[in-house]
């Protein structure tokens, strides 16, 4: 095998470490903060996927088409995620996490089915601007422009959620209401307002993550499911709660995922499990993660 | 003691019903009842888990797939009959239950949930793309059974005596030593561990017999419908036994079964009604859990309670 081909299969994977780590990051996040795995997490990615196709769809002859969805989609999901962080989950933080995961859980079913019913179990088309669709040579290896464009919004998402979460004082205030929620409400900050905020964050993110990911593949039904999955396995690997740990993880499971397609097409997510099995027996709260109760 | 031999004077009598139904229904109907019997027992071994043990898993439905598709592989490739195939089929899960359980404990809370759901999701990639073994997404189909199955009459009384072994096995399990020490672990591991038992033990024993009685429902699944296909092991299939424990409500015996037998009729009149029965669902999970968080039973019980302003008998 030469360099180039090398090089090749390595933006391929690098791409869709950036697009899980945008995704992961999201769940991460509100895990961190709030406490609460979110399931539904894929499901509201698949949702702005479908979302993009449908606003792509409208606008196709327009140049800008998929720029407004990029701005479109993810907005509409967030919204969805407030109303989903104010009516449902404020009611239930003090009960069990069962009931908590239980609830995600079921918007699972609820959103994927919505899905099917508005878009059809066909899968869909999300066409690539022209600007973007272009390749270029490097060291003789062909690559597409929109993966390199994939991987500098990957790497922009990973410094600015750094600076926003290190530097700024809604960073330092989020933080604190992870590391100590009782205190950090004693100072007089209102942390409903912060969980609402982290919650729609996060589903932005998701939504980001499913806007983007929709000219690489097709939009279809289970998108969810496998992104979550891996998305879990990047959060596992990382270390729940900790960015850093997405990021890393998000790589390393992106390059396992496209160098283990060499070896054994279709179940090279099998390795990606054996990284994680591996991980939980030495590390069992992840590499950059604190131990948990 | 008087409550104990009260109960088992109901199952008796249930069991009784049970037989003479089998006589009495038509076929259409004992199809639906062996269908509530096996989701049941489905039910009741997540309920080990969930309900005894504490422990949230969202993969429950790995073991079901597991020992149907082992029932159903052994059925094509040997000449075992059924009752054998589920007996070896049942210890294949155990074994994968150990595995999957060894690693999965290893984790905290939170992480358990991921990680069962993960390896559900995994299991369900094998299987839908091992064609050679599986199927792949056709799933294995008109496995050959014994002539004595195919009549629906003697394979009804065939799972309501194995669904009805389990339950009694299940019972007492839990009534042991164990099962009290089960409990604690879920109500208080700090203390099991200071009275020198083994939490993470105890819970790996849970995790087995769950994953083992799961893996009997899914044998006498392919018993019933003479095939297997991936969506038993896919995650949406593990949502069912959630919502049936749901239900009935979380801490007590009968509940899952009850929650079966609502979630079949459920099933039946929604089939006709939507397609979109994960919908439905995920709406009934939602409502039960922002409202019901001890089941509909369990609401019951406690207007009732309030109403008569008694103890209630249930101290499970």
């Amino acid at each position: 095998m030469e360099f180039r081909d090398l090089l090749e299969i390595a933006i391929g994977g690098l791409t869709s470490a950036m697009l899980l780590f945008i995704f992961a990051a999201g769940l991460t996040l509100v895990f961190g903060v709030l406490r609460i795995i979110n399931f539904a997490h894929g499901a509201i990615f698949m949702l702005a996927a479908y979302l993009s196709y449908t606003v792509t769809k409208a606008f196709g002859q327009a140049g800008y088409s998929f720029w407004l969805a990029l701005i479109a989609a993810p907005l509409v999901v967030t919204a969805l995620g407030v109303a989903i962080e104010i009516f449902l989950l404020r009611p239930i933080y003090h009960r069990e996490h069962l009931m908590q995961l239980l609830l995600t859980y079921s918007l699972v079913l609820v959103i994927v089915d919505a899905t099917k019913f508005l878009w059809g179990p066909d899968p869909k088309m999300v066409p690539l601007p022209s600007v973007l669709g272009n390749q270029v040579m490097l060291f003789g290896a062909v690559l597409s422009v929109y993966s390199l464009v994939l991987i500098a919004i990957g790497l922009a998402a990973m410094v600015t959620l750094w600076l926003f979460l290190n530097r700024t004082n809604l960073g330092h205030i989020i933080r604190a209401g992870a590391f100590d929620p009782e205190m950090t409400e004693v100072l007089g900050i209102n942390l409903k307002l912060v969980y609402t905020f982290i919650f729609a964050l996060g589903a932005w993110m998701a939504g980001l993550a499913g806007v983007l990911m929709a000219p690489l593949t097709t939009v279809s039904q289970g998108m969810d499911a496998s992104m979550l999955i891996e998305a879990f396995a990047v959060v596992v690997i990382g270390g729940m709660g900790s960015i850093v740990g997405a990021f890393i993880a998000s790589i390393l499971v992106g390059m396992v995922n496209s160098f283990g397609l060499l070896w054994i097409p279709g179940v090279a997510i099998a390795f990606v499990f054996i990284v994680m099995a591996v991980v939980l027996v030495v590390r069992p709260w992840g590499l950059f993660g604190r131990p948990v109760k | 003691m008087k409550s104990q031999v009260k109960v088992w004077l109901i199952v008796l009598l249930a069991l009784g019903v049970l037989a003479v139904l089998g006589q009495v229904l038509s076929d259409f109907y004992i199809r639906v009842v062996m269908e509530m019997a096996i989701l049941g027992l489905f039910a009741q071994s997540l309920n080990l888990i969930l309900g005894y043990g504490g422990l949230v898993t969202f993969g429950h439905a790995a073991f079901y797939g597991f020992g149907a598709y082992c029932v159903a592989i052994l059925l094509r490739d040997t000449s075992l009959s059924l009752v054998p195939a589920i007996l070896a089929g049942t210890g294949l899960t155990a074994i994968f239950g150990l595995a999957v359980g060894a690693v999965c404990l290893r984790a905290a809370k939170l992480y358990f949930a991921i990680l069962t759901l993960a390896i559900s999701q995994l299991l369900f990639v094998l299987v839908f793309q091992w064609y050679g073994l599986t199927g792949g997404d056709n799933g294995i189909h008109g496995v050959k059974v014994s002539a004595w199955m195919l009549n629906s009459r003697n394979y009804y009384y065939f799972v309501i005596a194995m669904v009805g072994l389990c339950f009694l096995v299940i019972r007492i399990i839990l009534n042991s030593p164990f099962g009290y020490a089960l409990r604690a672990s879920r109500d208080n591991p700090e203390r099991v561990v200071f009275l020198g038992l083994d939490v993470w033990r105890q819970r790996l024993i849970a995790f087995v017999l769950a994953a083992v009685f799961a893996g009997v429902a899914g044998g006498l699944y392919v018993g019933y419908d003479h095939m297997a296909y991936p969506m038993l092991v896919h995650w949406s299939k593990s949502s069912e036994p959630i919502l049936m424990v749901l239900l009935g409500g979380i801490n007590s015996f009968w509940g899952p079964l009850a929650g079966a037998v609502v979630f079949v009729i459920m099933e039946m009149i929604m089939g006709q009604v939507t397609v979109y029965w994960l919908f439905i669902l995920g709406l009934t999970i939602l409502v039960l859990v922002m409202f019901f968080p001890k089941g509909l039973w369990g609401w019951v019980e406690e207007k009732l309670m309030r109403y008569f302003g008694k103890a209630a008998v249930n101290a499970e």
